[in-house]
């Protein structure tokens, strides 16, 4: 069997189907330009030449973004610190009684001995 | 086919003229009409559901993407067939721009839902917060999905491809009837419904910016 020619002259698109193609249409384009003003300052704040990427992201889309993650360079400076322990509260002791006293006091509210600074 | 068929081929064809160019050499044949759009596309938009099954495979506690060489290792054959042949060094075949187009399609789904979860949790509709509960970092060395993950999506769309290269040959209209829809359903979704959803992500994310005392988490 003989496949269907495909008709030459095709009916034109209803002119409503335009207004979802024309938001559609927007929406990627407004997400291109803020995934390239993302990469340039990316970049920039990496040393690896904002505008050169700017260029490939503009070309490659998703894919120019896929490469620019693979081979970006690490931040200047040191990595992020891993998440700190919280710090337990020092608690002073009175050597005299043996009492939680404050941190800063000066005599033990307790028994009255005068606390090493 | 019915007339009634027939209308409904019409309007996908209407659906996949609005994305694909449809060059006839370039698209299967099958079970008496044309498929929507492209071999590629039909690659690209079939691979993105293998893509999505992939995300059960994902581990939460994760931040850093999914395996980003791997992701662009699939990327990067559909783009080389495509410009390889583009600047008239070889002819590629409908097979391996199917091939291709699904490796794409599946590497794709995984890192496009990703970039989402990038929003913070605080900037995030609501039901992306219930969807995607997880804050990721992009700068995290841990991966979301693993190599091994998308070696089997891999492994997944190489039998796909297996399975649409058998019927493409088909008279039997089930064959068309079974992947359109798919098609179709993928194109509305990724072309209509995904840019409303970044809409109004967008939108209420600018609210949550720049009002944050008004609203409550």
């Amino acid at each position: 069997m003989q496949p269907e020619v495909m008709q030459v002259y095709q009916q034109p698109l209803p002119a409503w189907i335009f207004i979802p193609i024309c938001f559609a249409a927007a929406v990627w384009f407004i997400v291109n330009i803020l995934l390239c003003v993302w990469v340039y300052r990316d970049a920039e704040s990496r040393g690896m030449g904002g505008a050169i990427w700017l260029i490939i992201i503009l070309i490659g889309g998703i894919v120019g973004l896929i490469i620019y993650l693979v081979v970006r360079k690490e931040k200047a400076g040191a990595p992020p610190l891993p998440p700190t322990q919280p710090v337990p509260p020092v608690l002073r002791i009175c050597t005299a009684c043996g009492r939680v006293v404050s941190p800063d006091a000066r005599f033990c509210p307790h028994c009255g001995k005068v606390l090493p600074e | 086919m019915s007339p009634m068929e027939d209308n409904l081929v019409q309007v996908f064809n209407d659906i996949g003229r609005l994305v694909c160019h449809r060059i006839p050499e370039r698209t299967f044949y099958v079970g008496g009409a044309f498929l929507p759009v492209c071999a590629r596309d039909t690659g690209v938009y079939i691979g993105l559901y293998v893509g999505y099954l992939l995300l059960f495979m994902r581990r939460r506690e994760a931040r850093g993407p999914p395996n980003l060489w791997v992701t662009l290792l699939m990327s990067l054959p559909m783009i080389v067939d495509a410009a390889t042949q583009f600047i008239g060094l070889r002819m590629s075949t409908n097979a391996f721009r199917l091939l291709t187009g699904l490796f794409f399609g599946t590497a794709l789904a995984p890192f496009l839902v990703y970039l989402l979860a990038t929003i913070p949790l605080s900037m995030r509709l609501p039901i992306l917060r219930k969807v995607l509960p997880e804050e990721v970092i992009l700068d995290d060395k841990t991966s979301w999905l693993s190599s091994k993950a998308l070696v089997i999506g891999f492994l997944l769309a190489t039998i796909i491809f297996l399975l649409i290269n058998s019927v493409t040959g088909s008279t039997d209209p089930l064959f068309y009837w079974l992947l359109s829809p798919l098609i179709i359903a993928s194109i509305i979704l990724h072309i209509l419904l995904l840019p409303i959803f970044l809409a109004i992500s967008g939108l209420h994310y600018l609210r949550r910016r720049f009002k944050p005392k008004d609203k409550s988490l």
